[in-house]
């Protein structure tokens, strides 16, 4: 029965994002599992993999804090692979964590039965993944099928074309934004390629703005803590919809801006008083970092988001986000401009700016803000849409791309698509 | 399931027991919470009660036994009720001085702490007026048929009450039926949908989908993806 039925009922999706690995079949349903895009390379010499009969060198997923030993080691042996959407070839490490957690992955769904014969598997990677990633990946999946024939046939297709799939639209601009980078894809039934523009600027950077200003309104002590820093964001982070007039009405009307953030679970409370107008700059720093007052802080020492080469790809630090879009758009046919302007899909954890009644007109949601600076470069009829299951988008796109893409479509280098059959 | 007995019901089953009978009662007075009238047919005391939220007002209590003296003159017996864990608030010396019966409630049932005194010059009066008119025999008639009709007026309003409940559960009934008429409409259209949607195949494999998630609905990059060769 390997057929075109047998590989729709065994589509098997992989997301490897920045911070989670999502993975599982086309039979869970709506929502993939979840777990930590990162791995721990266990220390055999230590007492706890003896007490703990460990017998393996790395341990992924749900299980690993089981294993975390001292604090110390951690920054050296927990290991997130994929930080900024890209592995170094020689680094052995980062591609013996992606090898386990797509094993966890696969092994976690394989039936047992004998009319399985392997997984067709749709893995997703960063646009700006490099050939070696790819070729890497496919071969981790031959591997994995020495034991077990966990993969029939595999596929890698970069995550913007899986969230403009996902989000059903065809012709579209999706700007994926993760930790470390954000990807800016034109899509027209295909992920046009050599429009594609990334940003040296993710969730990272936000965290590190905040974590100044945790240090600035004294809180120095909790600006250490990485995991602190990001809920501290994502409770205080506001976009601004034109940044002087926010910080001029916060100053003026502090009550309306001001919040205390509880930590859950602590009796860490943290206020930023008559500070609270930097809540602003947190929004617009993912957005555009250009603006003068972001001087002071690169001044005292934050690092300025520098533009980078990864691979083959250069990373742009400084340039705002609007005009990444419009560079990019600009590297296609004048044609389909139009279309691609109308559909602009906004994507990651990063675009989730809260705003509320009290600061309409002061405060604004992603999209808004979005279509606001692309009317001041002089770019009309905008549409900007944030996607309803950032988390979830990939994954899902992953899934109707294995399910529609004909089981006998070889995979093709100079097109980068098909499958890699193991049979 | 047993009804709780009312306020009304446990202060005044005191007074029911000595023979007294229901003549009035009223929720009206400004002074206290409720006011009972009952009756022995030969003397008429007036049962006035305070709730929980009003003996937490000092001004509330006072108010009430300024209140409780003007009535002395009317009624042959006047009694306080106040609820027990306030009778620290109350001198019950004074209230005997003046006469005024005091009765402490809970939910368990009442105490009589104080006994009312009987005004009996005004009883007095009151049987020679009345012995002017009616005979010993007509007298007893007309007490117990005042204290049968009390029992009669109870009863009404227990069943009254109860159904009000009846016609309150009744209405409840014909919202929730109504509603699940229109969930039951609904599950038919939606199992109409589902079949005329495209199932998978079934299969032996474990994996086999039943039926194909939302994203995969309707998706335009279907038959976009399906035309890759």
């Amino acid at each position: 029965m390997l057929s075109e039925e047998y590989k729709k009922m065994n589509v098997f999706g992989i997301d490897y994002g920045t911070s989670d690995f999502k993975y599982g079949p086309i039979s869970i349903g709506e929502v993939p599992e979840v777990v930590e895009n990162r791995g721990y390379l266990i220390d055999g010499n230590s007492l706890m993999a003896k007490i703990m009969g460990v017998g393996r060198e790395i341990v992924v997923g749900k299980d690993l804090p089981l294993y975390l030993e001292a604090r110390e080691d951690l920054a050296e042996r927990l290991i997130y692979p994929m930080r900024n959407g890209i592995i170094e070839k020689n680094d052995r490490k980062a591609w013996l964590i992606i090898r386990e957690l797509t094993k966890y992955a696969l092994e976690s769904f394989a039936p047992s039965d004998e009319e399985f014969k392997g997984f067709y598997v749709v893995a997703s990677l960063a646009v700006i993944a490099p050939r070696y990633m790819y070729e890497e990946l496919f071969k981790i999946f031959g591997e994995l099928n020495i034991e077990r024939m966990l993969v029939r046939a595999a596929t890698i297709i970069p995550q913007p074309l899986a969230v403009a799939i996902a989000h059903k639209t065809p012709t579209c601009v999706v700007v994926e934004s993760g930790h470390g980078n954000t990807q800016v894809c034109p899509i027209s039934m295909y992920p046009i390629r050599n429009a594609v523009i990334a940003l040296n600027r993710g969730g990272s950077s936000a965290n590190i703005l905040t974590a100044e200003i945790l240090k600035d309104c004294g809180y120095g002590d909790l600006a250490k803590e990485e995991g602190l820093v990001r809920k501290v964001k994502e409770q205080i982070g506001l976009l601004p919809r034109k940044l002087d007039e926010a910080i001029e009405y916060a100053k003026k009307n502090i009550d309306k801006v001001r919040v205390e953030v509880k930590i859950p679970g602590t009796r860490i409370k943290i206020d930023l008083g008559e500070q609270s107008w930097t809540r602003f700059l947190i929004g617009e720093y993912v957005f555009n970092p250009n603006h003068e007052i972001f001087n002071s802080y690169f001044k005292r020492g934050m690092p300025r988001p520098s533009d980078v080469k990864i691979g083959d790809t250069y990373f742009y630090g400084m340039t705002d986000l609007a005009e990444s879009i419009i560079e990019s758009v600009e590297k296609c046919s004048v044609e389909l401009q139009p279309h691609l302007y109308s559909k602009i899909i906004l994507s990651g954890g990063n675009f989730n700016w809260r705003t509320s009644p009290t600061l309409e007109g002061i405060a604004v949601t992603s999209d808004r803000k979005l279509e606001l600076m692309m009317k001041e470069k002089g770019v009309e009829n905008v549409k900007v849409t944030v996607t309803r299951d950032p988390t979830y988008s990939v994954w899902r796109g992953c899934i109707v791309y294995g399910y529609a893409v004909p089981y006998d479509f070889k995979w093709r280098w100079e097109k980068m698509e098909g499958w890699v059959n193991y049979a | 399931m047993p009804r709780k007995p009312s306020l009304r019901e446990i202060v005044s089953a005191i007074y029911l027991d000595e023979g007294f009978y229901e003549v009035h009662s009223t929720e009206n007075s400004v002074s206290v919470d409720k006011q009972i009238i009952l009756s022995d047919g030969r003397r008429e005391l007036i049962l006035n009660i305070l709730s929980e939220d009003s003996c937490t007002s000092k001004a509330r209590i006072q108010d009430a036994l300024i209140e409780l003296m003007k009535l002395v003159e009317k009624f042959d017996g006047v009694v306080l009720a106040v609820p027990r864990k306030f009778v620290r608030m109350i001198d019950e010396n004074v209230l005997a001085k003046h006469g005024i019966g005091l009765v402490i409630y809970d939910t368990m049932g009442a105490e009589e702490i104080v006994p009312p005194r009987f005004n009996e010059k005004k009883i007095k009066n009151n049987n020679t007026e009345e012995i002017k008119v009616l005979n010993p025999m007509q007298i007893n008639e007309l007490i117990y048929l005042r204290s049968e009709i009390s029992k009669v007026m109870k009863i009404l309003e227990e069943f009254e009450a109860r159904l009000d409940r009846i016609e309150q559960e009744h209405r409840s009934l014909i919202t929730r039926i109504s509603k699940l008429e229109e969930v039951l409409e609904y599950v038919k259209r939606e199992n109409v949908e589902i079949a005329r949607e495209q199932y998978v195949k079934p299969s032996t494999s474990t994996n086999a989908p039943q039926k194909l998630p939302s994203f995969l609905l309707d998706n335009p990059w279907v038959e976009i993806l399906s035309k890759r060769e």
